[in-house]
């Protein structure tokens, strides 16, 4: 991982711990920016186009998406693996990051984090609405009952999904809050009126005393090392959705720790879009600094490498097992009617990341923005591949099909922006995005900041 | 108070539908309640239909509400007159199968067949008489057209009965009574598909005007040019079964079967040396062979020199050579309709000493009698103005003939239409006669001489229609039920001979309990060859000067179209093409190449002043110069169809109303020579602009990948394995070559399977793709159809598909069918996927699939190696509700967003296991008949019990060419293929690639 420079600091600009409140706390307290209510929009519009073509669709059926007898999924658990992917950059960040003392994450992690819950609620829909019947899903889970009882199905990787992706939820919802709980209380401290009392509620008493301080740390090391596995286990368990099911392209046993790096490589591209974005739109340039880009551009260039060894790796195990179907995968993603989702895939994760060796690059943020949203096109594609380049033609040529995506089927995915972008937005909007107390640690000592400053002068 | 008044009139006078009173408001239901006790108070007052009111004061014995009972009948689908058996449950019939003890079809029944089931529920059918348009009772119809009938006598005017082929005996008396009855009064009648030919041609030849009875299990040596006769060239069925019995490579012999054919048909990818033979060609080749033949028998040479022009030479005189080795037990077939060509197939024949053994004048078929010369004198007549009165029944001129209604209706001076009143005709007539569906008539039939099936009703007539016979004899003043005239004519004309001495009535209760009877064999001697032989028979037609020779053909499903308003049928895939729901110009690859078209690319086919256009399909196996278009399209009335499939918003109305499904050819067949010929029409193909998407249940029509995308070693995906009859008689080990399936098992089978263990094997030597069991599993397990856009996104519903690939170079061929369903792996890949245990497995093997249980992750569908599972992606309820009559009540119908499959017939399986239990018996092998098993007309599928090691099925999958497909996959399979033998000699340019 990347190593804090003693001569960089993190934090720009010769903030004080009093300017540090006073910044982050500013967008809470005052009205939101033109930029902001026009993000806010945007989000809303999408949303509501999702909200729509997911409500026609479950009053309507199933059938007005694009799938067919062969491809029995398509937009929907692309969507599903591509957002839970997205989420594990948070979850690295806040609690990976934390336990091998990485200074620099602190600017990020509660946006990271936020972004991580978001992505699961995201991803955890999709899973929902593509069922034929989803007034039912709750059969999915292993509740008593009086039929029987009749019990879920525990070999299946589906419902491995549900346990992973619940317990996912969890911990992530339980880790940022419990992170947010001294920011909390700071905005109350400065709240006036219901808000003070609403954020007195929330910030559970939190009084700020040593010993307090000291139970946090506790607990927050804790959270992190409980969640820590996560990041490991939660797209393992997606990636057997696939790895245990027996259609060639899928019956992979590289799946899970492909997943878990592509799962961090989206997920990183993402927090560097989003962050790219929030620092320019809520003024945080001096606390997400060009070291934080950089690094995460590192993070990046190093994920984006072991993706591309992961496809080597499948299309080298394919030719290498002698099976005819799995070697006839990998030769129709590459030059069947699917290709051009293939070599996107490949161009966006594999060879345009290694533009990030060059530091002329990393200094470009107009650039960095265009290759991370790049990544974020080339892993929902590597989703995408994954799915219908691999079932569409399986074994029987007989029943080797297409697939063509509905207008309601990309209905649904804008929907799933939609809701992403929305409750980020209120996010930002309502609660501290960058952890304030947290910050404050990694500040230079104030003497030095003056004698900065008057050096300048 | 609008809908009420409206929907209780509909109620009165209609079947009440169920779910048709949907939701009413307050207001409503009060008003309705009030209805609902004022009709039921008056209702009180009258004099009910009692016999349809009370159930069962007095139960009929051995009828049991919710248990089924069978009656035997026979199908009326087209004239080839199989006994079926219908399955009754609560007095409708559900489902028809074919009649065991019916020698003929040996219990088989064809796509067409099934489907009359659900025909007999069409609500469009004409309900009551009319005259002028206006509703008349049969009494009236009696009086007005009986004195119109008795006018005409009186004066000596001309009437003239036009119909189909008729076999039954009772009718042809009758209209032979109607006949005899005074003035000039002529029965003629016809077929669309015509075969007058071949009846023409045994005129000139054995001085008989007879259809021979062909026997293909006797004929080692089959050369069929043209015709289809596993499709639909006569009688299927039982060709089909008769054909398949000499080709089992185990028992008995192994036919050789040549076919020379314009068109890849469903017999010509059957065919072990399969031959593109031009329509223009066929009588060269046919006079090349008799030629050969002469030269080989030692007869008179009287043909010469045809060989050399003939476009088959070297398949000729393999063929000859080989008739020449089995003379007598050979047979040649012909479906040209022309007399010339069918006197040299009879001089051929009469060469090899066939008369006698394979094909029979002594007993002959009399499943079609259609007469082109008599139907040319009729329109001659007519168009005189000098008929009188034309009946015509059973037939639709005004759709299927060339000229249509000018030919033989028009210039009529009065016209009485006699049928189901779906058809183009009906609206012509000045009577309109309904006629009963077979499954609610009495009628009886003899498609063989001396062979004769009974048909009953099933149900009580669900509209007011009446047989031929009926009407014929309301007519004539006889007001006896159908019933007794049926009766009638079996006690004076038929039982004296049939079986003299017995008392009748045990002798006709058995009748109608069997269906079918065979007459002692009468010592009739065949009729002697009297020498009429074509010899000046010149190339009648030459190649086109330029264009394309039109070849028109019937599909399996269509027939002539008499069938076009049946949705199983329209849906159901062609075996051939795979097409669903419309008919195409199919072309050869290298002329549409030449046409610069592609699949759906409309074109404009016109002969003289006619044209039709539709949509291209490239067929390889297809002469170069030919274009083949489907009859039986394009029927007036197929727009009721729109509303098949779902609504929604991107969602196509499988036909536009006003418009027709495909496109009517019929103006396109021609007269030549006094026939009625399908193959004549010289044609011009030029290409129109746009796109037509024709819903194809099959995009990849090979085992064979992609070049650019196939792993070296790995080109052809061996799910269909083929080898020669000389390779599998010498070394049966070196069959089929399969690939590794592992034997070692980590884990110990959580599923025992003590009892039963159900699979079965499936014998692709002995399958021909006709798709019977696709329907009659559609019929057992009210698949729903689901429409032409739904098709078109590859939602077909067909639990049971017939996979077709294509195999063999150009100019040779052939297709491997393989029906497909769900193999009930014992590894099931399914099953461990399903979040819900939705999908889990029997202890007799059984992949069950729990529908109320299903949330519709279609995980399971995904992970299928076989694509077998079947997805509810909207709501597909039945276009004409009435139809739901024909639903299965012993299976579920599936709701929306729930995954569906084949289940082995599960509820079959119970029924019979407890019938077992209830009789105290046990299962024997054989008890349980699976709906595709018991459909299939070649016996090609057999069901039963693999832990039994004397079953049928276990004896089979211990064949050395029993493989499972894709078992190398380790997923245990529960269904065996038997590998395809083809008598093919193991020359390097025979070997095939099906893996």
């Amino acid at each position: 991982m990347v190593e804090a420079k003693a001569e960089t600091p993190l934090i720009t600009g010769g903030k004080s711990p009093a300017d540090v409140t006073h910044d982050v706390c500013r967008p809470l307290e005052g009205r939101p920016t033109g930029l902001w209510y026009l993000g806010f929009l945007a989000a809303l519009t999408a949303l509501l186009i999702g909200v729509v073509s997911v409500g026609y669709q479950i009053k309507t059926g199933i059938g007005t998406w694009g799938l067919n007898r062969t491809v029995g999924w398509g937009f929907d658990i692309t969507n599903f693996v591509f957002w839970v992917g997205i989420g594990h950059a948070g979850t690295l960040i806040s609690a990976v990051l934390l336990l091998f003392r990485q200074k620099w994450r602190t600017s990020i992690n509660r946006s990271a984090e936020a972004m991580t819950i978001f992505a699961v609620i995201c991803a955890g829909l999709y899973p929902l609405i593509h069922m034929g019947r989803p007034w039912l899903c709750y059969w999915v889970f292993p509740y008593p009952n009086f039929r029987g009882p009749i019990w879920v199905n525990f070999r299946s990787a589906l419902l491995w999904d549900v346990f992973a992706i619940g317990t996912y939820f969890t911990i992530s919802l339980v880790f940022w809050y419990v992170g947010m709980i001294p920011d909390l209380a700071t905005i109350r401290d400065r709240a006036k009126g219901l808000r003070k009392k609403f954020f007195n509620l929330v910030s559970l008493g939190w009084r700020g005393t040593a010993r307090t301080w000291s139970r946090y740390e506790v607990a927050c090391v804790l959270l992190a090392a409980l969640a820590t596995p996560l990041v490991v286990s939660v797209h393992s368990v997606v990636s057997t959705d696939f790895a245990t099911a027996v259609i060639p392209g899928w019956h992979t046993t590289v799946f899970p720790p492909y997943f878990v790096i592509g799962a961090i490589f989206s997920g990183f591209a993402m927090v560097l879009t989003l962050m790219l974005i929030a620092r320019k739109v809520m003024r945080f340039e001096d606390y997400i600094t060009m070291r934080h880009i950089q690094a995460m551009c590192k993070v990046i260039v190093f994920t984006g490498s072991i993706v591309g060894l992961a496809y080597l790796t499948e299309a080298f195990t394919a030719w290498y097992s002698g099976s005819p179907y799995e070697q006839f995968v990998f030769l129709n993603r590459m030059a069947g009617p699917f290709a051009w989702a293939y070599w996107i895939m490949v161009s966006c994760n594999v060879i345009s990341p290694q533009l990030f060796w060059f530091r002329r690059v990393r200094n470009s943020l107009p650039t960095i923005f265009v290759l991370a949203l790049l990544v974020n096109v080339g892993m929902w594609f590597e989703r995408f591949v994954i799915i219908v380049t691999s079932l569409h033609r399986d074994f029987l040529p007989s029943s080797w099909s297409g697939y063509v995506p509905t207008l309601i089927e990309v209905g649904a995915l804008i929907g799933g922006f939609g809701l992403f972008f929305t409750l980020f937005l209120i996010f930002c909007r309502f609660l501290p995005m960058i952890a304030m107390f947290e910050v404050k640690t990694v500040l230079k000592r104030p003497a030095r900041t003056t004698k900065c400053r008057e050096d300048a002068a | 108070m609008q809908d009420i008044n409206g929907r209780a009139e509909d109620a009165s006078k209609d079947v009440l539908l169920p779910g048709e009173a949907a939701n009413p408001s307050r207001r409503a239901f009060l008003q309705m309640a009030g209805y609902g006790i004022g009709s039921a108070l008056l209702s009180g007052c009258s004099r009910g239909p009692v016999q349809q009111v009370v159930p069962y004061l007095t139960a009929p014995t051995g009828v049991v509400p919710g248990r089924a009972y069978w009656l035997a009948t026979s199908c009326h689908g087209c004239a080839a007159g199989c006994g079926v058996l219908a399955k009754c449950r609560d007095g409708r019939p559900v489902k028809l199968e074919g009649n065991n003890l019916d020698l003929l079809t040996r219990g088989g029944l064809c796509a067409v067949g099934q489907a009359e089931v659900l025909s007999l529920y069409d609500s469009l059918r004409a309900t009551v008489p009319t005259h002028d348009g206006v509703e008349r009772s049969w009494k009236e119809i009696d009086e007005d057209l009986g004195k119109l009938v008795a006018d005409i006598r009186g004066r000596g005017g001309r009437i003239r009965l036009l119909t189909g082929s008729i076999h039954s005996p009772s009718t042809l008396a009758m209209i032979e009574k109607f006949s005899a009855a005074g003035g000039d009064v002529d029965h003629v009648s016809y077929d669309a598909l015509s075969v007058s030919a071949i009846l023409d041609s045994h005129q000139r030849s054995h001085g008989l005007r007879a259809l021979p009875r062909y026997r293909f299990d006797q004929a080692e040596v089959i050369a069929s040019f043209d015709a289809d006769f596993l499709g639909t060239w006569i009688s299927p069925v039982s060709f089909a079964a008769e054909y398949a019995a000499g080709r089992r490579p185990e028992t008995g012999h192994m036919s050789r079967h040549h076919q020379f054919e314009a068109r890849l048909s469903l017999t010509g990818s059957a065919a072990d040396r399969r031959t593109e033979l031009a329509p223009w060609e066929v009588n060269g080749a046919l006079a090349g062979l008799c030629e050969l033949l002469e030269k080989g028998v030692g007869a008179t040479p009287r043909m010469s020199g045809r060989l050399e022009t003939s476009g088959a030479k070297a398949a000729i005189e393999e063929l000859a050579d080989e008739l020449l080795h089995a003379r007598g037990r050979s047979l040649v077939v012909c479906g040209v309709n022309e007399v010339e060509t069918q006197l040299l197939v009879n001089y051929a024949n009469e060469l090899l000493g066939n008369y006698g053994t394979t094909l029979s004048l002594a007993r002959p078929s009399l499943q079609r009698s259609g007469d082109d010369g008599a139907l040319l004198r009729l329109a001659e007549e007519v168009n005189s103005g000098t008929v009188d009165l034309l009946i015509v029944s059973g037939v639709n001129p005004a759709y299927d003939l060339p000229g249509g209604a000018s030919l033989v209706l028009s210039k009529a001076k009065a016209l009485a239409v006699h049928s189901s009143g779906l058809d183009e005709t009906w609206a012509l007539g000045a009577y309109g006669l309904p006629a009963s569906h077979p499954l609610e008539s009495w009628d009886d039939g003899e498609p063989v001489r001396g062979r004769y099936t009974m048909t009953q009703p099933a149900v009580p007539s669900l509209r007011q229609g009446r047989t031929l016979r009926r009407v014929l004899a309301g007519l004539m003043g006889d007001e006896r039920e159908d019933a007794d005239l049926l009766r009638d004519h079996w006690l004076n004309a038929l039982h004296g001979e049939l079986a003299p001495g017995t008392g009748f009535e045990s002798f006709y209760d058995r009748l109608l309990h069997d269906g079918y009877l065979e007459s002692p064999d009468q010592a009739t001697a065949e009729p002697r060859f009297l020498g009429d032989v074509p010899v000046a028979v010149a190339e009648t037609e030459a190649q086109p000067p330029e264009g394309l020779r039109l070849v028109l053909y019937p599909k399996i499903g269509l027939h002539d179209g008499r069938h076009a308003h049946n949705p199983w049928l329209q849906e159901m895939p062609d075996p051939v093409t795979r097409v669903t729901w419309d008919n195409y110009a199919s072309l050869s690859v290298s002329r549409a190449e030449q046409l610069g078209v592609t699949l759906g690319d409309p074109v404009r086919i016109t002969a003289g002043e006619l044209s039709i256009e539709l949509p291209v399909l490239i067929q390889r196996g297809q002469h170069d110069d030919v274009v083949a278009v489907a009859l039986g399209y394009g029927r007036i009335g197929t727009d009721r169809f729109s509303d098949v499939a779902p609504e929604w918003w991107e969602g196509k109305p499988t036909i536009e109303k006003g418009q027709t499904i495909g496109v009517n050819a019929a103006p396109l067949l021609a007269f030549l020579g006094g026939n009625l010929r399908s193959d004549v029409t010289d044609v011009q193909v030029e290409k129109l602009g746009g796109h037509v998407e024709l819903a194809l249940t099959q995009d990849h029509h090979t085992l064979e990948i992609p070049e650019h995308l196939a792993p070296r070693g790995h080109e052809v995906r061996g799910a269909v394995h083929t080898a020669s009859l000389e390779t599998y008689r010498g070394h049966p080990a070196d069959a089929i070559h399969l690939p590794h399936i592992p034997e070692a098992e980590l884990w110990p089978d959580d599923h025992e399977k003590k009892g039963y263990h159900w699979g079965i094997a499936v014998d692709l030597s002995v399958c021909n793709g006709c798709s019977a069991c696709t329907i009659s599993c559609q019929a057992e397990n009210n698949v729903p159809v689901v429409g032409r856009d739904e098709v078109l996104r590859h939602r077909e519903m067909h639990w049971l598909r017939v996979d077709r690939y294509l195999a063999g170079e150009d100019g040779e061929v052939t297709a491997a069918y393989q029906p497909m369903f769900c193999q009930q792996c014992d590894h099931a890949p399914c099953e461990s996927v399903c979040p819900v245990l939705a999908t889990v497995h029997s202890d007799e093997g059984l992949n069950q699939q729990v529908y109320n249980r299903c949330v519709g992750t279609r995980y399971c569908a995904n992970t299928c190696p076989y694509k077998a599972r079947r997805f509810n992606w909207f709501d597909y309820p039945r276009e004409d509700r009435l139809q739901n009559h024909s639903l299965n009540p012993d299976v579920t119908i599936r709701s929306r967003g729930v995954m569906e499959k084949c289940t082995f017939c599960a509820q079959r399986i119970q029924e019979a296991k407890s019938e077992a239990v209830r009789r105290g018996v046990e299962l024997a092998d054989g008890d349980i008949q699976v709906a595709c098993q018991q459909s299939c007309p070649t016996r090609a599928i057999v069901f039963g019990d693999m832990n039994d090691p004397e079953s049928e099925v276990s004896k089979l999958m211990d064949r050395q060419r029993a493989y499972g497909v894709m078992a190398e996959l380790n997923v245990k399979p529960s269904v065996r293929y038997l590998a395809r033998i083809r008598n093919v000699k193991n020359t390097t340019s025979q070997e095939e690639h099906h893996g």
